[in-house]
Order: C-alpha cells, then structure tokens, then sequence
C-alpha cells in the first residue's frame, strides 16, 4: 500500500500520509511551510504539486440508509485543492477509475471554499 | 480517522433534541434495520410484535386521492432486533411532516471538510432517479419532501425542498458548511424532517423502494 500523500517542508524534512483513506493522517501535518506535496491518484502515480500559497484535501464518502449497502461506507471521491494567488484550484479525484475527475476553479471569496473547514488547511511556501 | 454518522430518529417526543434526551431517539442499525413509508392500518402500525410482510405492506399503502395532494401518514422504523420496549418491531417516527424540530438525527462524532447533505437516489448505486417516488426522471418531481431542522423548526404547513439525484438535496447544517470538532465524547447533532407527498390523482400507482443516503466528507 501506498501512502495517500507525502508532503515536504522547508527545513528538508518530510510527513508521510496514511495508507488507508479512513485515516489520511492530514491533521496531523504539522504546521510548518510545505514545499511540495505528491498525492497518490488511483493508477498509482503521484500527482506532485508545489509552489502553493495553501492546500486542503478531504474524502467524500457516502452512508446509505438503507437499500442493500445500508450501513457500508462507500468512498467515492477524494478532492485537492491547492491555492495560488487567490485563484484555487480542485482536483476531483474519482477513486475508481484512477483519473481525476474534474478540474475547477474557485475565488478564494467563493462561498464553497468560504464553507471548508478552517482547521484542514495547511500552508504553502508562497505566501 | 475518519468521521462516523450515527442515523438516528425521534419515537418520544420531536421537541427535544439528542443531546438533552438521547432515550427519546432509537439508532437505526442500518444493516437490519429501515424506514417505512405506509398509509398504516391495522396490522402496519405502531409497535407491531412481528416485522411486517409485503402483502401487509400492499394492503396498507397511502391511497392516491382525485382532488388533493396527500401526504404519506406514517413513517415507521422497522427496529429488527426490537431492542427497545423488549418485542416491538416497529415504532413511529414521531413528528414525521410536522411542524417538529428533533424527527431525524444525524450525530456526527468529529469535524467534517464540508458540510453534509442528504440525498434520495433509485439504488445504491447513486446514479438514477427513475423511479416514481422521485419524480420518474424529473428531480423537481420529486414526492421526497425535506427540510432541514438544526437551526429551527420547519414551520407550520411546512412545504420543503424535493430530494433527488445529485443537485436536489438537504443541507444538513443548514448552509453554513462544514462541522467543527464536537469535542470529546460529544458530536455534531444535525436534523431533518422529510415527507412523501403523493401528488393529486398522480397515474402510476406503485410500491417502491428508493435509496436515502448522507453525503459527508472528512479530512
């Protein structure tokens, strides 16, 4: 298994995500510059982003309640989105067919991205 | 790791909410355990001792009317292992179409990227909205009525938004995005009421099943 991502600071060191999309370990990137970021898309290959202002990652998954996956998580997205400027853009990663999905562009004064969590994201080096 | 939901609905009193009164509100197992939608009788009915069958489940069906919109009666948890009040099977959801704040409940146990919606779908596989139920193809047909209630009650003769596919849902946190961390031991309890409204003398009788889902994200 590969880690979902693998992000390097500044000072040269590294953090290595989780291997298991229930357990990313994105919260526990510590709080310092990140150089560049690899995140894993679905054919296995490394998408590797760098020169950022700031960057967010979260999983989409859906909970049926009932029908005859009741009760079984189902994940179906994974979504980057990295900020440049005050442009972001959202990779939407479709996980079971190993492309990315979707391609937008956001403001960063755009109500979607004003409505992320404020805690999950995590800082570039071009501030 | 990554959040959990519980899915939970109303059986005491829909004006109180779970953090004052978790007893008021059963945790459907969703492998066992379900929704019903039923016009009711005598035998589908509140606190039924045996899981109902489907000719019961036919012979109880809301009926279409020729001159009004009629909204579906009773909402009932199918409880399988009947594990409140020792035999019953089945227990109405209280405050179902009413003008009731705390009927389903929705207990995030962490913070969420987004914020979490519901959806109504044909199938599991969350791609088709064919089905009569939810507006045969037309979302905006929809009879799946909901409103969300985390903030407030939804009004008196509430009309609600229709729920189908993937644009027509319910914002669960009531458009104000994503969930913050509860603390510990706590969670992020959001609400809803939903309906079925079966449209004036609509022309395709039929007794169907369709896929309610929660949408939510973490980090």
């Amino acid at each position: 298994m590969k880690p979902l991502f693998i992000v390097s600071f500044t000072d040269g060191t590294e953090f290595t995500g989780g291997c298991d999309f229930m357990n990313t370990k994105w919260k526990q990137i510590p709080d310092r510059p990140i150089v560049k970021i690899s995140y894993l898309l679905p054919n296995g290959k490394y998408l590797k982003l760098s020169n950022f202002k700031r960057i967010y990652q979260y999983i989409e998954g859906t909970n049926d309640l009932n029908g005859k996956n009741a009760g079984k998580f189902n994940i179906e997205f994974s979504y980057l989105l990295v900020q440049k400027g005050d442009t972001i853009r959202q990779y939407k990663i479709y996980r079971k067919t190993g492309y990315i999905d979707d391609v937008t562009y956001y403001n960063v004064n755009n109500d979607y991205i004003l409505k992320l969590n404020p805690d999950y994201w995590r800082k570039g080096n071009n501030v | 790791m990554a959040t959990a939901m519980k899915f939970l609905t109303n059986y005491v009193d829909a004006d109180v909410d779970y953090f004052t009164t978790p007893a008021d509100y059963i945790e459907l197992d969703l492998t066992n355990d379900y929704l019903i939608w039923t016009g009711g009788d005598a035998t589908v009915k509140d606190l039924m001792t045996h899981e109902p069958i489907a000719s019961e489940l036919t012979t109880a069906a809301e009926v279409i009317s020729d001159s009004v919109d009629v909204t579906v009666t009773l909402c009932l948890l199918m409880d399988y292992s009947h594990d409140v009040g020792g035999t019953y099977y089945t227990h109405k959801v209280l405050g179902m179409s009413e003008n009731k704040q705390y009927v389903y409940c929705f207990a995030f146990d962490d913070a969420t990227a987004t914020e979490p919606q519901l959806e109504a779908w044909d199938t599991s596989g969350h791609t088709d909205t064919d089905k009569n139920v939810l507006g045969a193809g037309t979302p905006a047909d929809s009879m799946v009525k909901g409103k969300c209630t985390t903030v407030s009650a939804p009004g008196a003769s509430w009309v609600g938004s229709v729920i189908a596919g993937a644009s027509d849902v319910i914002l669960l946190n009531a458009g104000n995005g994503a969930l913050s961390d509860p603390g510990s031991g706590l969670t992020n309890d959001l609400y809803c009421n939903l309906k079925i409204v079966l449209p004036t003398a609509y022309a395709t009788p039929s007794v169907e099943t369709f896929v309610l889902t929660v949408r939510y994200t973490w980090a």
